[in-house]
């Protein structure tokens, strides 16, 4: 590792989250402590046939968007909006957003469109926002930032990824301020793409359970303003926390699943913690990817155990589903909310942990405990593995 | 508008595959000539009529579809292998196993392919019975991940989607893993599949374009002799910011000699020709889509692949542009390590 990448501390100055938790930071962090599941019995679409019949979803938690924004856009918006009432003189020089599927909706409706042969004045609209950056675009438009602007699709990574970029290229002094983060929506093409996996689950999402069947898809969307820590000292900026490391491992195994030995998230992890100059002892917590999945539960089981057995884990996807290219973005902003507030996210759907996956999994819905180091694992498709590590503000 | 900073590297290989062929030098003398990839007709989607596209001939991926690992995969990853190989192959073969090379590749529509073809499967026979073969090659870090499968790479991998300018993206993120020491080279690929539903989006939103599909990459290693000077691509939100966008991306660039456009016959490639003509005034632009077609999120590698061979085999600046249609600009310059005298400075 090159020293010369450890040069500048960067600061979390501000955030905003829509999730199927709620809007915004209070709710959430309000969810999170009492273990307030956000999964649902889907009716955005026909899922009768469908392994899965729930999701995670956020969409209640705002007003209907008009008919010319697609959902990603106005949870992105609306979770820019907290951002920049938290942070008004917030400035990024850039953007990097991780996402899956954009306006994914859009583009099917699209095609069913084209297959009839039918006209439809909407189309010009569902074609200009369907494209996966589009909701970056609207959110960049909105605040009259013509930064330039990276979307990162890696899969479920996509949002650990974004900010990883994000706090690297402030770090080594390439930028000053960044706007980091992700969003995804719940959409017929990728939900019946997992079901055709089998990766969905047919009951509830137990992540670490013995019991556990599959993964819920969830949706949302979480932004992050990450700026160089004497730039936000000198604005006199909030602190919300820092990041303090990052680590990424690709694994070549297979395209959709992990190596059983959890190599890849083995090193992503060890390389986070190098990153950030810590032992495994520091960190408080760890938010697991968990997406109850049997194969990716038993592997990353088994790089936490070879990493850090002792730290304390657990998995909020048991409460928001799957959030794919948000998931990341999410789960940054869930251990910022714990450091904040001096509690670890719980298992609450846990009812018997699976002795295969021996962890020192966080019981009920939370637990009151101050932590300094959190970290968080995101894994996808492709082998994209990608831990990051917030610590609470020194 | 601030000025747009640069960032420079070196490029140790550059390879493609396009509907002309794989071989860069070959395939830019064929375009010199006049030379057009063939059209061939597109079946329709449903009810409606596709346009015609550019296509890859299948022979020459086809040893890269029989390894086991991409038999199943869509054209748009076995493009990706394929020019990452032709590229290490120009490269002199460079052992890149390992976590010291990275990864970015730059798509847009991804695989676009596989997606329709999954979606109307469910559309046909129902939610609850798409193809689980299918669905995991519609991810857009697909490519990706076979490329680093062929090639043997552990270092970190980051696959950016975009438009057609996302490639420029991709390069501007691979100098600054590189100067920032994250790692020690980079491995840059733009791949894009052509499909009958893009050719119809395209037509719905009144765009004459004619799509093509391909792959190119550039190996990035600081040490290399040719250079590569990439500008921090520039947002712009209403078409009269396109121009302005890609000046001043273009304005810290040395003059080129060639400029390797993505110039279409539409209202935003005529922008962006009289923008580079305004600018570059003696420059020689060359619009390869007009004879490969709209690639999308390989446009720009294969720009910068074209610009590559041309910088190094003339010894002169060769640049390329890029309006992107979601709207962002771009622009790099390959060049050689030695000053270079402005055009006409005589």
């Amino acid at each position: 590792m090159n020293s010369g990448l450890r040069t500048r501390r960067v600061a979390i100055t501000a955030l905003g989250i829509v999730s199927p938790l709620g809007l915004g930071s209070e709710q959430n962090a309000r969810a999170l402590r009492l273990g307030t599941s956000g999964i649902r019995s889907l009716t955005r679409f026909d899922v009768s046939s469908c392994r899965s019949q729930v999701a995670g979803l956020a969409d209640d938690f705002l007003p209907p968007p008009s008919p010319r924004l697609h959902l990603a856009s106005a949870m992105t918006l609306a979770a820019l909006a907290e951002l920049r009432a938290a942070d008004p003189a917030f400035a990024p020089s850039a953007a990097v957003i991780g996402t899956t599927s954009g306006g994914m909706s859009f583009g099917e409706n699209f095609l069913r469109l084209a297959r009839s042969g039918l006209r439809d004045r909407r189309a010009a609209l569902w074609l200009a926002n369907y494209p996966p950056q589009k909701p970056a675009l609207d959110a960049l438009a909105s605040a009259r930032w013509p930064i330039p602007l990276e979307i990162v699709a890696n899969a479920c990574a996509s949002g650990s990824n974004a900010i990883g970029l994000a706090f690297r290229s402030i770090r080594s002094g390439q930028r000053r301020a960044v706007l980091c983060g992700g969003y995804d929506v719940v959409c017929e093409l990728v939900f019946t793409g997992f079901d055709a996996l089998q990766a969905s689950t047919p009951d509830a999402c137990r992540p670490f359970d013995r019991n556990r069947t599959g993964l819920a898809l969830g949706e949302g969307a979480a932004l992050l303003a990450l700026e160089d820590m004497d730039s936000a000292l000198e604005r006199r900026a909030p602190i919300l926390a820092e990041i303090s490391g990052y680590g990424t491992a690709t694994d070549n195994h297979h395209l959709t699943q992990p190596h059983p030995s959890g190599i890849g998230p083995r090193r992503a992890m060890e390389r986070a913690l190098a990153d950030a100059a810590l032992q495994p002892s520091d960190l408080g917590y760890i938010n697991a990817h968990g997406t109850a999945t049997p194969l990716n539960d038993a592997s990353e089981a088994a790089a936490i155990q070879a990493v850090a057995p002792a730290t304390p884990v657990s998995s909020t996807k048991g409460l928001t589903g799957h959030a794919l290219g948000a998931a990341g973005a999410l789960e940054a902003v869930f251990c910022v909310l714990a450091l904040r507030d001096h509690f670890l996210p719980g298992n609450p759907m846990l009812k018997e942990p699976d002795p295969d996956c021996a962890l020192h999994l966080v019981p009920g819905p939370s637990a009151d405990v101050s932590i300094r180091h959190a970290l968080s694992n995101s894994f996808g498709f492709g082998g994209s593995n990608a831990s990051v590590i917030l610590s609470s503000p020194s | 508008m601030n000025p747009v900073q640069t960032i420079e590297t070196g490029v140790a290989g550059v390879g493609w595959i396009t509907p002309l062929g794989d071989g860069i030098s070959s395939v830019l003398t064929r375009i010199r000539n006049g030379t057009q990839a063939t059209l061939h007709p597109d079946p329709p989607v449903g009810a409606t009529a596709a346009p015609a596209s550019r296509r890859v001939p299948a022979e020459l991926v086809a040893s890269v579809a029989r390894d086991p690992r991409l038999r199943r995969s869509s054209a748009i990853s076995l493009f990706a292998v394929s020019a990452a190989r032709n590229t290490l192959h120009d490269a002199g073969n460079p052992p890149v196993s390992g976590s010291d090379t990275g990864l970015v590749l730059a798509v847009s529509s991804g695989g676009v392919v596989y997606t329709r073809r999954f979606y109307e499967g469910v559309l046909d026979t129902g939610p609850g019975a798409g193809s689980p073969i299918l669905f995991p090659e519609t991810v857009y870090n697909a490519p990706a991940s076979h490329v680093s499968a062929a090639l043997g790479l552990d270092g970190p991998s980051y696959t950016l989607v975009g438009d057609a300018s996302t490639g420029i993206a991709a390069l501007h993120l691979a100098a600054r893993m590189i100067a920032s020491g994250e790692v020690g080279r980079c491995l840059v690929v733009g791949t894009e599949e052509a499909d009958p539903i893009t050719g119809i989006a395209y037509s719905r939103c009144r765009l004459r374009t004619v799509f093509g599909e391909g792959a190119a990459a550039l190996l990035l290693d600081p040490a290399a002799p040719l250079r590569i000077t990439v500008s921090e691509p520039v947002t712009w939100f209403r078409r009269t910011g396109a121009a302005a966008a890609l000046t001043a991306a273009m304005a810290p660039l040395p003059s080129p000699t060639a400029a390797f456009t993505g110039t279409t016959e539409t209202a935003l490639g005529r922008i962006e020709a009289d923008t580079v003509l305004a600018a570059w005034p003696r420059t020689h632009q060359f619009a390869l889509k007009n004879f490969l077609g709209e690639s999308l999120g390989a446009a720009a590698m294969i720009q910068a692949a074209a610009a590559a061979v041309t910088a190094r085999e003339a010894g002169t600046p060769a640049a390329i542009t890029s309006i992107g249609i979601n709207l962002q600009a771009g622009a790099a310059c390959l060049h050689p390590p030695h000053p270079v005298r402005a055009l006409g400075a005589d």
